[in-house]
């Protein structure tokens, strides 16, 4: 695959003076200006983000939901039509090949939002497992973009370009809404932990729509996010980015991802492996430093006296927001008990940190409280 | 830095600076590098007393970004540390050659030795546009 793939709104961070960067054979913006100020902008008023690198598949025909009941591990028979899902791809062996969002668009009518770094694997595997069902798979990848708008004044904003009644939208909804940038796919959720939607949009849409809810988002102070802020708004949640947190190494249970993984489910890919051995060594926790000091991947984790590894860090940061190193890390199942002190060795200091469990900080969203 | 008695200032290789004035030297980063680090969170500085070599690890600079070793581009003894950047980390984005410096050293003689291997402001500004 060529390492120089292009979003349809690549000349716009080009002309935004954003620091590029290749992620996985993606050009993508790292940060536009100041990595803290974009997370902040997030958390305090308004962020743009350009996600066109997710993969995009859309599922349909009359075995949809069986068919996805079969191949993922949360149960898509719950999931009502203009509804989202996050569920994971598992294996045979009950491990993780990736983490995905569902939007139930119709009935009959999936589109399956997963990461760019396993667009290829996936599309072979879901290819594979459709043989057996009457459904179609299409990668629409390549014709639509994905633009995340996220932040407490994100419905005043994108309700400017729609006439659906936005404020209508419980989180995990999706609707397919009219506007003047052709049809739009609008999910309210997103990866920040703030209230946000993603917007999908034809490719010819894309720097068009981009632009307008920049300059319209100028009265609320919105600024476009790079992948940086991405991560550490992600990361002070304590939501899970595939190849770095999770992979094909984990079962769900050591990830904290039971409540995706329903075993209660007739049957699913993985369920026969995940139900004669749902035992696992290490187990996912959060770190929050009570020392100096920011955690980065890969570090060891030690026992409270510094003396045995017990661990490692899978992703880790400073929290702008709380203005700590945090981390999520995996240590020995029997060690991981919240509220415990470890050790985090940060190149060679050991500094205290506290085992808890994420996310790291409570966002309050009191407009879809309202709807719940 | 503009007091008069100062040597020019003068840059490592490594992105670091360093002003001489007397037995004292003054070491930070330099603009370009704090360009390439992006938002600084935090400065790891070491503790006054400690018997530095040109080249040996000062202390490290963490961006959100990344983490990157600070070496000293002179040998001698910190004597004072930046203890505003403990709380102000952001003054290495800010003011890099003033309010954002490092460490001071005391040094014994800044020989040729010690000054051989860092670049005048010129050569420093050429070498930091071919390098990035």
């Amino acid at each position: 695959m060529s390492n120089n793939l292009k979003t349809a709104i690549y000349d716009d961070h080009i002309k935004l003076g954003a620091k590029m960067v290749n992620f996985h054979n993606w050009q993508m913006p790292l940060y536009y200006n100041s990595i803290i100020k974009e997370h902040l902008n997030v958390r305090q008023h308004l962020g743009l983000f350009d996600v066109s690198h997710m993969g995009k598949f859309l599922v349909t025909g009359k075995e949809g939901e069986d068919f996805l009941y079969w191949l993922t591990s949360n149960n898509i028979k719950k999931l009502a039509p203009n509804k989202a899902q996050y569920t994971l791809l598992l294996n045979e062996q009950g491990t993780i090949l990736d983490d995905l969002t569902i939007l139930r668009i119709e009935p009959n009518r999936f589109i399956l939002i997963v990461n760019a770094a396993n667009l290829a694997t996936d599309l072979a595997h879901i290819q594979k497992q459709a043989d057996k069902y009457q459904v179609k798979l299409e990668n629409i990848s390549d014709n639509f973009s994905l633009i995340a708008l996220q932040g407490k004044q994100s419905l005043d904003l994108l309700q400017k370009f729609v006439d659906d009644d936005l404020s209508k939208m419980p989180y995990y909804s999706v609707i397919t809404a009219k506007s003047k940038f052709n049809t739009l796919t609008i999910s309210r959720l997103g990866y920040t932990g703030e209230d946000g939607f993603e917007i999908m949009v034809e490719n010819q849409q894309a720097s068009l729509i981009w632009r307008e809810l920049l300059t319209e988002g100028e009265k609320y102070a919105i600024a476009p996010v790079g992948l940086a802020a991405r991560d550490t708004l992600r990361l002070e949640m304590g939501y899970l980015l595939y190849g770095q947190d999770i992979d094909i190494t984990n079962n769900p249970f050591s990830a904290n991802l039971r409540w995706v993984t329903k075993m209660d489910k007739e049957d699913f890919l993985g369920k026969e492996s995940l139900s004669k051995n749902d035992s696992f060594a290490k187990k996912l926790v959060g770190l929050i430093c009570l020392d100096k000091g920011i955690p980065r991947t890969n570090y060891n984790v030690y026992d409270s006296i510094g003396k045995d590894i017990i661990g490692k860090v899978t992703s880790g940061n400073i929290s702008p927001i709380l203005n700590k190193g945090i981390a999520l890390a995996y240590i020995n199942v029997d060690l991981a008990k919240l509220g415990d002190e470890v050790k985090l060795d940060l190149r060679g200091k050991l500094v205290n940190a506290k085992i808890v469990r994420p996310p790291f900080l409570q966002i309050d969203k009191p407009l879809l409280r309202k709807l719940s | 830095m503009k007091k008069n008695s100062s040597s020019p200032i003068k840059f490592a290789k490594s992105h670091e600076w360093v002003l001489i004035t007397k037995n004292q030297a003054l070491i930070g980063i330099s603009d370009h590098a704090q360009n390439l680090l992006g938002d600084v969170v935090f400065v790891d500085l070491p503790p006054i007393g400690k018997e530095l070599n040109k080249g040996d690890i000062i202390g490290n600079i963490e961006s959100v970004k990344t983490v990157s070793d600070i070496f000293s581009p002179i040998s001698g003894k910190v004597s004072e540390v930046n203890g505003n950047l403990t709380n102000e980390p952001e003054l290495v984005n800010s003011d890099p050659y003033e309010k954002g410096w490092l460490v001071k050293i005391e040094i014994d003689d800044a020989n040729s030795a010690e000054l051989s291997g860092l670049m005048g402001q010129d050569d420093y500004k050429k070498y930091a546009n071919e390098s990035s």
